[in-house]
């Protein structure tokens, strides 16, 4: 099972984020200015510029910048922001501690809602309880987040002030600040993530009803319950698993816009910052850190999808 | 339970109309339809497809298609009108009084779920058996063991793919035993069955019936299953019951030109020759009064063509899907060697798993082989993949598809897919209306979809492109095995003409051994990649042939046998895989010496051109002369 299955993946990992990094990296040379000049602002004279240059490294040419990089980023060392001149670690890390709350509610509190919606819509295919699910999903999918964050502030912020439309704290907010400021986000995360989750489940559950073996099944006269939860949802929810695993990817790689509508101090937030002022270390790591958890959040999708998978778990010939 | 009455009968239908809106049109399914059937009696409803036959299996569960209703009459199971069962008591009802053998096992149990549980599920309303968990596993395992499933108490912790497809229909009909039902549905419960499972699953399911006495109803279009299994047959008609009666009288003596042509259609392996087609003409005059046709038992005998030039030659084939070869394991298709002449059906015959599609996708290109040499046209060597070949020899070599619904593209004309591979190729062939001349549909057909023609009619459309190009060579996988008997004999007789017409060598494969007597002029059996025996036609259904062979023939169940034969137990299980050595056949052989499993067998050359791969002399491998037995009976009965 791990040589088979794994070692291979993490092989396939490894390449997947360096490719990520030497793209976002070729991205930024691209981008007009660099650190020296944004730092500066657009009086510096040419003197300064090139000293700041020089001090910061960028003299050197980006393919050495980016093997220098890569060398000290493989023993774990990412370098300090061109910015604030801290080490990039901690200050990635409290950003991606951040995203992890908000993506993990999203996750648990939505994505259970999702699945569970996507099962009734499937069951009750073509009757008004799915009709209202599915254009409720169906609305999801097609408004942009922003749309929905901003509907939701103008409701509950606004209208009816019972959460706080921004975090007002910013980057400094402790856990505490953010409780109440997370609900907000949360939601509109929860609703742009979950219309695809709930579109596959019903889809997957509809395909499912329609199989033989669930009408043998119903031909037993068992309850209804049991059919649901044991013919129906094992089979139904593998093929959801993969969308599963891409949202979460999605909301742990930086909900960018999201988070800058309500200021919340996440990866997403970061990243803008940090390419507004063009520092590259700091914008590498967070490259790093999001393509390690598409990466990783796939891998567990098709393993999960294997232990659920009787047939993948023991192939036929090895009996 | 209310509304009861007369439950001496098991089933008792009457003047039944179910049907379906279409717009606003009420299209009838089943239309007037009585059937009654005593407790313990077996009924048989035949039927072509689309004849209503599986909606009446459907009606006996209490169960209709989404869109489907019961416009008049009634349903009484047991004495319980069933339509008026609702919610817990109709769920009562199916998991105590019915249940279902469906058609293919291996799609109608669960695959997430382990046998024991799926078991188990039958029979929990059964309070003894579900008592606890010990006494949940004793009744599993012995309703295994009722069925004749190998290890059984290893079974309950497995998963349905683990299981060959006829260990998965024993299973099936475990689990429809479970509940110790008083009526048991079979949904064409062997039609995806290789031949010897197939008579395997009935020996089983006979002897269940005469152990546990429950009346049984069983839906087939093989009259010959039919009339081994039932004591009464209903046949169907597109939606009407068109006779009705004890199977023994309705087969020998039919009533309605319909069953008489059912019966009239079926090849045989005991009669040589295509039998006529199905005359729907005939049988609507006579539902409106005219008399009975008289009976047409003309068969048509195909002659072999004399001493004409190769078409194909394969020497020494190879193939193995393993890249890297395992120690004691061998190659999928061993040491192959084939001859198909200009104007001649070589048959390449086998049980599922025997290697005949390997074969014909690496004479098509569409599989790499080891090693080997084809020959095509006696001077052009094949290429390995059908990349690498030139258009003339693509063109040369044609294919057609075992589901023509499945190989045609559904948004093309049949113009297009006709005159697809000309353009490709860029010759002049057939032009689409020539082409469907010569399979014998009308021109006006150049402009439909497929979706606008019958079953039959695709599958001529198949031909059509597969021979526009004039080919050489046509590699027919299965093609009419998904047909029904009335369009089979002539898509039979079509093959027929287009070999001889056009000088066309077709490699025919095929499971199914009546039609291989039928139409074919050279026959080669397959067991697991491995040549075990080839002749003339004639010379295959003789009384000398190979002990696989003699199994297969033994097998086959067609009206007029005498039915008494049974399948030894085991002889249905196929090895996963050939042996490193030896003969292949040697665990399931009934003749089997010590050398057959050490050293590959000798080539009997029992004529010229009749070879045996045995060990066992010639004089041992006559056989029972089942066969002889066999015409004997249809004589009379045609007499």
């Amino acid at each position: 099972m791990l040589t088979r299955f794994i070692l291979p993946r993490l092989g396939w990992a490894v390449v997947t984020i360096l490719l990520a990094t030497i793209l976002v990296f070729g991205a930024m040379q691209a981008l007009p200015g660099d650190a020296a000049t944004q730092i500066l602002g657009q009086n510096a004279t040419p003197d300064a510029v090139a000293t700041l240059r020089r001090q910061l490294g960028l003299d050197q040419s980006p393919v050495e910048r980016f093997v220098t990089w890569l060398g000290n980023a493989v023993t774990g060392n990412f370098g300090t922001s061109l910015v604030s001149g801290q080490p990039v670690g901690p200050e990635v890390g409290r950003a991606l501690l951040n995203t992890s709350i908000l993506a993990g509610i999203t996750i648990v509190v939505g994505f259970s809602l999702a699945l569970a919606l996507g099962l009734v819509a499937g069951l009750f295919r073509d009757r008004w309880l799915d009709s209202l699910i599915s254009t409720v999903a169906l609305v999801g999918m097609s408004i942009p987040e922003f749309i929905v964050a901003t509907l939701l502030v103008l409701a509950f912020s606004i209208a009816i002030p019972i959460f706080p439309a921004v975090v007002v704290a910013g980057e400094n907010a402790s856990l505490a600040d953010l409780g109440p400021a997370m609900t907000l986000p949360a939601l509109s995360l929860m609703f742009v993530a979950s219309a695809y989750i709930i579109r596959m489940m019903r889809t997957s559950v509809i395909d499912v009803m329609e199989t033989e073996y669930v009408h043998t099944a119903r031909l037993k006269g068992i309850s209804t319950s049991r059919l649901v939860f044991r013919h129906v949802v094992p089979s139904a929810i593998l093929p959801t698993l993969n969308v599963v695993a891409m949202n979460i990817a999605w909301l742990i790689g930086g909900v960018v816009v999201v988070e800058s509508i309500f200021n919340y101090p996440g990866m997403g937030s970061l990243m803008i910052r940090s390419v507004q002022s063009r520092d590259l270390p700091t914008i590498l790591l967070i490259t790093v850190v999001g393509a390690m958890t598409f990466v990783i959040c796939n891998l567990l999708a098709d393993l999960a999808a294997t232990l659920l998978n009787p047939r993948l778990r023991y192939p036929r010939n090895s009996k | 339970m209310s509304i009861t009455r007369n439950d001496d009968l098991a089933i008792d239908v009457k003047d039944l109309d179910i049907a379906y809106m279409s717009g606003k049109l009420r299209v009838n399914v089943l239309e007037n339809v009585s059937l009654q059937l005593r407790q313990g009696e077996v009924l048989g409803l035949v039927g072509e497809s689309g004849s209503g036959k599986s909606t009446m299996a459907g009606v006996l569960l209490a169960s209709l298609r989404t869109s489907s209703f019961v416009a008049s009459g009634t349903v009484h199971l047991d004495g319980m009108d069933v339509f008026k069962l609702k919610g817990r008591e109709l769920r009562e009802f199916r998991a105590s009084h019915v249940a279902l053998v469906p058609q293919n096992a291996g799609a109608a149990l669960t695959p997430t779920m382990r046998i024991g549980e799926q078991l188990e599920e039958s029979f929990r309303l059964d309070a003894t058996s579900s008592a606890t968990r010990d006494a949940r596993i004793r009744r599993s395992i012995e309703l295994l063991d009722l069925v004749r499933l190998p290890n059984s108490s290893g079974a309950l912790e497995k998963y349905p793919h683990q299981f060959s497809g006829g260990q998965q229909q024993r299973i099936g009909i475990a689990m429809a035993l479970a509940a110790r039902p008083k009526l048991l549905v079979l949904d064409e419960p062997t039609t995806g069955l290789d031949v010897v499972t197939q008579a395997a699953i009935l020996d089983t399911l006979k002897r269940l019936h005469q152990e546990l006495g429950m009346a049984m109803v069983m839906v087939s279009h093989d009259l010959g299953v039919i009339d081994k299994m039932c004591s009464r047959i209903a046949v169907f008609r597109r939606g009407r019951v068109v006779e009705e009666g004890e199977t023994s009288l309705i087969l020998r003596e039919p009533s309605h030109p319909y069953t008489q042509g059912l019966l009239d259609s079926v090849p045989r392996i005991t009669v040589p020759g295509i039998p006529p087609s199905l005359d729907d003409a005939a049988i609507d005059a006579f539902e409106h009064g005219a008399t009975m046709p008289p009976r047409e038992v003309s068969l048509y005998e195909r002659v072999a063509p004399e001493k004409t030039a190769s078409v194909l030659a394969i020497r020494g084939l190879t193939v193995d899907y393993d890249r890297k070869p395992k120690p004691g394991g061998a190659p999928t298709v061993l040491d192959f060697d084939l001859d198909v002449h200009a104007g001649e059906i070589v048959a390449l015959v086998g049980e599922s798993g025997s290697g005949k599609s390997t074969i014909a996708n690496v004479v098509a290109g569409l599989q790499r082989r080891q090693s080997g040499e084809l020959t095509l046209d006696t001077t052009t060597a094949l290429a390995p993949t059908v990349a690498h070949r030139s258009k003339a020899v693509r063109r040369a070599v044609q294919m057609i598809f075992q589901n023509a619904d499945t190989s045609l593209n559904p948004r093309r004309t049949v113009r297009d897919a006709i005159t697809r591979p000309l353009r490709l190729f860029n010759v002049r062939g057939l032009s689409a209306e020539e082409a469907l001349a010569e399979v014998g549909l009308p021109s006006g057909f150049t402009e439909r979809l497929p979706g606008q023609l019958s079953g039959g009619q695709r599958q001529r459309v198949g031909i059509a492109r597969a021979i526009s190009a004039r080919p050489s060579l046509v590699l027919a996988d299965e093609i009419v095995s998904a047909l029904d008997v009335s369009v089979q004999s002539s898509i039979l007789r079509l093959m027929d003409r287009l070999a001889r017409d056009n000088n066309l060598g077709f490699l025919f494969i095929t499971h199914d051994l009546a039609v291989v007597r039928s139409v074919a002029d050279r026959v080669v059996v397959l067991y697991l990649g491995r040549i075990v025996e080839e002749g003339t036609v004639s010379e295959i259904f003789g009384p000398v042939s190979h002990p696989y062979t003699s199994l297969l023939l033994a097998s086959v169940i067609e009206v007029g046998d005498d039915h008494s034969e049974t399948i030894a137990p085991g002889q249905d299980e196929v090895p996963a895989g050939p042996p490193a050595r030896g003969c292949p056949f040697a665990s399931r052989c009934p003749l089997v010496v010590e050398i057959c499993r050490t050293t590959k067998p000798p080539v009997i050359e029992a004529s010229s051109t009749h070879a045996i791969h045995c060990h066992v002399p010639v004089e041992k491998l006559r056989h029972s002369q089942t066969t002889s037995l066999r015409s004997a009976t249809r004589f009379q009965q045609t007499s």
